[in-house]
This record gives structure tokens, C-alpha cells and sequence, in this order.
């Protein structure tokens, strides 16, 4: 009865797998509708590094009243200033460096959305000024005013009864003065104007600044739209750099890592995965099936997660986020199996080994991951672009490999037991004579205790 | 019955290492002097060589080599790059050049420019990034510009100069603020593993991971060093999975030790029998576990392009490093931090020891 169900179990299980294999893997124009599918491997998203991508290059230069600061310091901060808005606008993998002594260049991977636009936008950078006088010389400022050098940071809002969209401006706590100064004319109700760029002033009442904080909001003149907003912001943000950006040229790049990157590491990863799993086969025979077939649902669970989790990227290091994730899962059932082995070693029956190897080795397999996700988070938290990748990976990796060590493995070898419990060859199980004396005792007497 | 048959095995890889007489504890003194030989080495090779730095530490060049625009290079041979063979006809002519002025390790990338700015023309075109051969400014200039003159020799691009680029000098894409806070987070990440199998196993087993990852991490950082193998970014990556798969080590050992305190297998042993033991147990995964990292690491890196290579041979490195470290000096490290205990408390301090964890 039970060995039926087992088989039956099996032949199912053996029907979804091969199901998952072909949608994680193939990739075909679904007969008789225009809809392609593609595998999940093949809708990982790919980073610059495997893919190519954009590259935008910048000339940047410096106005001349701002005498303090020389070309390669403001280049510096305003490649820092870059790599925050470009983190916002979810591209999380650009590489950012300076060219030449005047030169700013961006390399994005290839994105869902086209940036083009959003990198034109930051190539037109706008200046922003508040000052209470309305006939206010953006050229040759004078009085009391805040510029785009007073700015720390710009977000799109509305105003506060929604009404309309605006961009918010917060300036550094070092123009706090200033701010204050400005903001306690408004409440004294004579009008600020704010002027951005050439546009002609926008008027600015006590509502417009923000109680308690150094914040501004500007809405008014071409502000007014969400989609106007957005624009502007930018163009502040882009203003309120040291260094003044105009763009050079946007151009298409191939992979950095050469054109037969991709095809020649899934070649790898295809045939690290044969001599693993022929590795397991030699060394555990029918229990190594079994755990091929669990790096198989592992393959397609990870290549699934991949896919859909957010902000993953295939570059190269989470091309080592994927190795050292598969070679965790082996792991796992490597502990498992040898458990079981030195259990059926010192004398148990084969039930009663397998029952005690996933009970002792159910411990240090929770430690191992439980570490590696613990690594991953605070990798993701306080690492660097490339770290990110990686660890975004491994914490993807480490947490379905830990599924598979402990859920896939046991169950696929609860249901094989009822095959075949008596045949210790066909798992490779071997009786210690070492083990056999050490622990014969002890080992009756606890399987008396177990039954 | 099942007893009997497989006494006849002639020859069984786990028997061998059970009934080894090998003393992984005692010889502590002369297993460790390889690591500090290695260590040392590295030590002075860094600090009078340096690491060999990739582009995105150290800066470099970047250079753009038009091949098929009309404007540009009308009497000269133009290629249509999206065909590979014209392709890598092109980069192999390019590699030649580079070859001659002794720059090796270039990365070559096909672009089209869309947008143009001002005198830069449609068309494909090849980036080459290369790193520096020097750090004086002026001596790169000259270099890049006999470069450039060579390439437009080779391509017969005389009637129009511009048609190679020489886009100069750019900085490190990593600031010394990225590389600082990548160390910073290893750095945590090892003191947070510490304190997890403290709190797990025991505060001996907490100083044995600090003692352990360190030791992975610093050998392999000194074999990269005298091996000459490039440091970038990545490396950083490389280093966090040796972190890893020597933390993984490590729990193999130490939950079997954990398991044979807590059965009182080893009541009244000495440390070094109780470690030898556990370290005979547990060789067979620890050896698996080796293979299976260096199947993935070492193919990778034998069958990836050059860039794959200077993060998947790193990893080989720390996964042997690791192996050593867990099989031939956490036991005898583990001895000697446990002897000192048990002077205090005999035989009750294993006990003890467990109920603090």
C-alpha cells in the first residue's frame, strides 16, 4: 500500500519538476496567440558588468562666483549627489566616475524604463534663489537670499491641502539663519519670491515655509503638474551640485565583462551543477538521487525568486551569490547524508538512521543559514553597490536553500523509505567496525528508548 | 546479516580516518607555521608591491575607437560590429596595439553613440578601459597619446585623427569611502557571527570563529598578493563567501562537539581525544563540502572570462584555507582554550560551559 502511494507521490512530483524545468528554462511563442514566454532564467533582470547598458558622459564645469571650491572637488560631491538620485530612481547599479579632468560619466544597465529622458533632464540644471526682493538679480545676488548652494535636499510634495503639486526644498542647517530670517518676513506678511532658473519669480507665502523645519515649498508659475514637479526637481537637485552639468553624449554599451560573459558562465554554472550532482550519485547512490532532485526544485525555486524578487540584478558578484547559494544547498544535504551514514555506521537500522541524521542534523543546518541570512541583511545594509548585488542574492540563495535542506530533502526521503528500507547498499550505508565497538551499548539502549 | 556482507569492503575512506591514529589537536605549533609563513610573505609583498589593483580601485583610461562611420574613417576599413567576427577582428587588432605598450587586461566594449554633442559623430565605436601603467599624470598622457597615434597608424585612420578618442584619465569608480565601509562590514559581519555562536555554542567556540575567519580572510588576501591576482571590487565579494563557507565549516565541527559534551560520550577524555574525535567524525563533510566549492569556484573561474576569474580564484584560495584552518587549528586552538578551564573546574566545566550558552 504505502510503497504504491510512494511511487505514486514520486511519478507526480517527477511530472511538476519537469514542468518547472521547462518554465524555468525554455523559452517559446505560446502556439496560436502572439504571447512569447520567456523562462525564468532568462527574465532575471542582468547587470552592466553582463548585459551592457547606457553610458552618459557630463561636462561639468564650475560658475565662477563660486570661487572656494576647485573642479575636482565639486566633480567629487557631485558625483556623490549622482549616485543618491540615481539610487532613488531604483537604479541601483550605475557606476559613476570622472573622466578626464572635466568630464562626469554614468554607466547604467539596461533598465525596464528608458532613462534617457531623465538624463537629458539632469543635463538642464536649473538654479533656485529666495529673497524677499521681487526684482532680485539672480546674476549678481545681494542681500538676504538662499541659493541652490544652500540646498540639502529636494523632494516632490503637494501642498498641504493637495491641491496642487510643488517641489520641497530643505536647506543645509548651516543657511538655518537665513531660512529663519526669509520665513519670519513671510509670517510678517510681505511675500518671498523664489526664482528658479530663468523663469519669472514665484511668490511664496508663510504657508510656504514649513514650521520647525528649513524646508520651503515651491509650487506656482510652470510647478504645478505632478509631472512638472518631478521635472523641476530634478533640475534643482541637478542645480543645487557644485559642479554644473551639461551632457556630452548618451551612447549604448556592450557587456563589460565582454560579449561572451553570460553564455559562457551559464556553460559553467550548467556543468558545476553535472559534477555536483554525479558527486552526490557516487557518494550516496539513491539518497544522492534524491538530493539531486532537491538541487533540481532548489534550481527552479531560486531561478523563479530571481525573477520576481525586486531590486536583483545579475552582475558578478551575484553570479558568486548564486554559486556559493547552490553550493550551500549541497551542503546541507551533504550533513544530512553524512548523519544518516554515521548513524547506520555505529549500528542502527535504517528507519531509525535516517530519523536520528535529520534530527542532528537539523541544528547546524539552521545555524549555517541562519548566519548566512543574518551576513546578508547587514551586507545589504552596509555594503556598497557590488556588495548589494551580493548579498541581495545569498539572502534569496540562503533562505530556499534552507527550504530544500530541511523541508524537500526530509520528504523526499520519508517518502523513499517505504521502497526501500533494508537495501543499505543501494544508499551506499556502511557498518563501522570503529564506531560499531565504540557505541553498541549505548545505541541498543537507545533504540529501545526511541521504539 | 547486512554487517557481515560489507565486512569484506576492501577499502572504506571513512574507516581509514576513524581508525587513524593522526593527532589533529596536539601539533597545533607546526600546523600554524604555514599560515604564518604565508601570512608574512603576503604581509611584505603588500607593503612593498601593493596589491595589484583593478581599475575600479586605482583608476585608469578610457579610450573610444570608431569603426564604421562615414564621416570619419571614409577611406579606411570600416566594421560592422553587431557581426562578431568583425568584431573581434577589430578588438584583436586593437589588443595588439595595447600588447606593444606592455597594457594587459583591458576590457573591451562595443558602443553606439546616439546622441551627439558637438564634433562627436554617429556610429559604433570600441571602448577600451586599461589601467595605468604609472601614476604620474604626465607620463599617462604621453602614453595614451603614442597609444592613440599607434592605433590610428593601424587602422588607417590618418585622414581623420578624431576617429580615436583618447577619452584620458578617469578616477577609481570606488571612493576610498566605499572600500572603507565594505571592510567596515565584513568587520561587523564577523563580530555578529562571533557573538550568534557564542551565544550558540559557547564563548571558546566564539574566540575559535574570530580566530578562524581571520585567518581565512588573511591568507587569502596574502595569496592574492604574492599570486598577483587583481583586486577590485569584487574581491570584496570573494572575501564575504570565504567569511561564509568557513562559518559553515565551522558549525559542522562544532555542533558534533556540542552534541558529544551535552550525550557525556567524552566524560573524563582529555580535550585533545575529544577534538580528535570529533574532527575524525566530521572529516567526510568537511572534505565534501571543500570538493563541492571547489567545483563551482574552480570551474567558474577555468571556464569564465578574465574579470570572473579575479573573483572565483580568491574563493579557491579561502575554501582550501578554510579546510586547513577547521581540520588542522580549530582543534587544537579549542584544546588549549578548553585546558584552561578545566583546571579551574574539572570535568564540570563542560557542563557548565553548556548550561552559559
Amino acid at each position: 500500500m504505502s510503497k504504491k502511494r510512494s511511487i505514486w507521490k514520486f511519478s507526480i512530483l517527477l511530472i511538476l519538476v519537469a514542468l518547472g524545468l521547462v518554465l524555468t528554462f525554455a523559452s517559446f511563442n505560446v502556439a496560436g496567440t502572439v504571447y512569447h514566454y520567456n523562462g525564468f532564467v532568462n527574465s532575471i533582470p542582468l547587470g552592466l558588468d553582463l548585459s551592457g547598458g547606457t553610458a552618459v558622459t557630463y561636462n561639468a564645469s564650475v560658475s565662477k562666483s563660486s570661487v572656494t571650491e576647485d573642479l575636482d572637488s565639486a566633480i567629487l560631491s557631485t558625483i556623490s549627489g549622482l549616485n543618491s538620485m540615481l539610487y532613488n530612481y531604483g537604479i541601483n547599479d550605475s557606476v559613476i566616475e570622472q573622466q578626464g579632468s572635466d568630464k562626469i560619466r554614468i554607466e547604467i544597465s539596461n533598465q525596464e524604463n528608458d532613462f534617457t529622458e531623465l538624463f537629458e533632464i539632469i543635463g538642464e540644471p536649473v538654479s533656485l534663489f529666495l529673497s524677499s526682493n521681487e526684482n532680485f538679480d539672480i546674476l549678481n545676488p545681494s542681500g538676504d537670499y538662499l541659493s541652490s548652494k544652500d540646498i540639502s535636499n529636494v523632494y516632490v510634495s503637494t501642498s498641504s491641502d493637495g491641491s496642487s503639486y510643488g517641489v520641497a526644498v530643505e536647506f543645509k542647517t548651516a543657511a538655518k539663519e537665513k531660512f529663519s530670517k526669509l520665513s519670519n518676513q513671510a509670517s510678517n506678511s510681505s511675500t518671498i519670491y523664489a526664482f528658479v532658473g530663468e523663469e519669472s519669480a514665484i511668490s511664496l507665502t508663510s504657508e510656504n515655509f514649513i514650521d520647525d523645519t528649513t524646508t520651503a515649498f515651491i509650487s506656482g508659475g510652470s510647478i504645478t503638474t505632478s509631472s512638472s514637479a518631478s521635472e523641476y526637481f530634478i533640475k534643482i537637485t541637478s542645480g543645487s551640485y557644485s559642479a554644473n552639468l551639461s551632457l556630452s553624449e548618451i551612447s549604448v554599451v556592450s557587456a563589460s565583462l565582454g560579449k561572451d560573459a553570460l553564455l559562457l558562465s551559464s556553460v559553467a554554472l550548467g556543468v558545476v551543477a553535472f559534477l555536483v550532482m554525479l558527486l552526490l550519485l557516487i557518494r550516496y547512490r539513491e539518497l544522492g538521487l534524491l538530493a539531486c532532485f532537491t538541487l533540481v526544485i532548489f534550481t527552479i525555486l531560486f531561478s523563479f525568486f530571481l525573477m520576481a524578487v525586486p531590486f536583483i540584478r545579475m552582475s558578478l558578484p551575484g553570479l558568486a551569490g548564486v554559486l556559493i547559494a547552490f553550493a550551500l544547498a549541497t551542503i546541507g544535504n551533504i550533513i544530512i547524508f553524512e548523519r544518516i551514514r554515521s548513524e547506520y555506521a555505529s549500528g542502527r537500522k535504517i528507519p531509525l538512521s535516517t530519523k536520528n541524521g535529520f534530527k542532528k542534523s537539523l541544528w547546524p543546518i539552521l545555524d549555517i543559514h541562519i548566519l548566512t541570512v543574518i551576513a546578508s541583511i547587514l551586507l545589504y545594509i552596509l555594503g556598497t553597490v557590488a556588495i548589494k548585488d551580493f548579498a541581495m542574492v545569498l539572502l534569496v540563495g540562503s533562505i530556499i536553500s534552507a527550504f530544500c535542506s530541511l523541508v524537500v530533502t526530509r520528504l523526499l526521503v520519508k517518502w523513499y523509505l517505504p521502497l526501500n528500507s533494508t537495501n543499505a547498499r543501494r544508499m551506499n550505508l556502511v557498518r563501522s567496525k570503529a564506531l560499531n565497538n565504540e557505541t553498541t551499548n549505548e545505541t541498543l539502549l537507545e533504540e529501545g528508548g526511541e521504539k | 546479516m547486512t554487517t557481515q556482507k560489507y565486512k569484506k569492503t576492501k577499502f572504506s575512506f571513512d574507516e581509514t580516518i576513524l581508525n587513524s591514529k593522526f593527532n589533529f589537536a596536539k601539533n597545533l605549533k607546526w600546523f600554524i607555521l604555514p599560515s604564518i609563513a604565508i601570512f608574512l610573505v603576503g604581509l611584505i609583498l603588500a607593503c612593498t608591491l601593493g596589491f595589484n589593483f583593478g581599475i575600479d580601485f586605482s583608476g585608469g583610461s578610457i579610450m573610444t575607437i570608431y569603426a564604421n562611420d562615414e564621416n570619419l574613417i571614409a577611406d579606411a576599413k570600416s566594421f560592422n560590429l553587431d557581426d562578431n567576427a568583425d568584431f573581434n577582428q577589430m578588438r584583436d587588432q586593437i589588443e595588439k596595439v595595447f600588447e606593444e605598450f606592455d597594457i594587459k587586461g583591458a576590457s573591451y566594449q562595443k558602443t553606439t553613440i546616439d546622441i551627439e554633442d558637438l564634433g562627436v559623430y554617429h556610429g559604433q565605436a570600441i571602448v577600451v578601459k586599461y589601467q595605468n601603467n604609472s601614476s604620474d599624470i604626465d607620463s599617462i598622457t604621453s602614453l595614451n597619446s603614442e597609444i592613440q597615434a599607434q592605433i590610428i597608424e593601424t587602422f588607417d585612420y590618418s585622414t581623420n585623427t578624431s576617429a580615436v578618442l583618447s577619452g584620458g584619465v578617469i578616477t577609481p569608480s570606488a571612493s576610498t569611502e566605499m572600500v572603507v565601509n565594505a571592510f567596515l562590514a565584513i568587520f561587523v559581519t564577523i563580530i555578529l557571527i562571533s557573538i550568534y555562536i557564542g551565544l550558540r555554542f559557547g564563548l571558546t567556540s566564539a574566540f575559535l570563529t574570530v580566530l578562524c575567519l581571520f585567518h581565512d580572510i588573511l591568507i587569502t588576501s596574502s595569496l592574492v598578493a604574492m599570486l598577483r591576482f587583481t583586486v577590485n571590487f569584487v574581491f570584496i565579494a570573494s572575501l564575504v563567501v570565504v567569511m561564509i563557507y568557513s562559518t559553515c565549516n565551522l558549525i559542522i565541527v562544532l555542533s558534533r562537539l556540542k552534541e558529544y559534551q551535552r550525550s557525556g560520550r567524552f566524560d573524563g577524555e582529555t580535550n585533545e581525544n575529544i577534538a580528535n574525535a570529533t574532527i575524525k567524525e566530521t572529516l567526510t563533510t568537511l572534505v565534501l563540502s571543500a570538493v563541492v566549492g571547489l567545483i563551482c569556484m574552480l570551474l567558474i573561474g577555468i571556464i569564465g572570462v578574465s574579470d570572473i576569474r579575479a573573483f572565483a580564484f580568491p574563493i579557491v584560495i579561502g575554501v582550501l584555507s578554510s579546510f586547513y584552518s577547521t581540520v588542522f587549528l580549530a582543534p587544537g586552538l579549542w584544546s588549549i582554550a578548553f585546558k584552561h578551564k578545566n583546571k579551574k573546574q574539572p570535568v564540570e566545566s563542560e557542563k557548565s560551559q553548556e548550561k552559559a550558552s
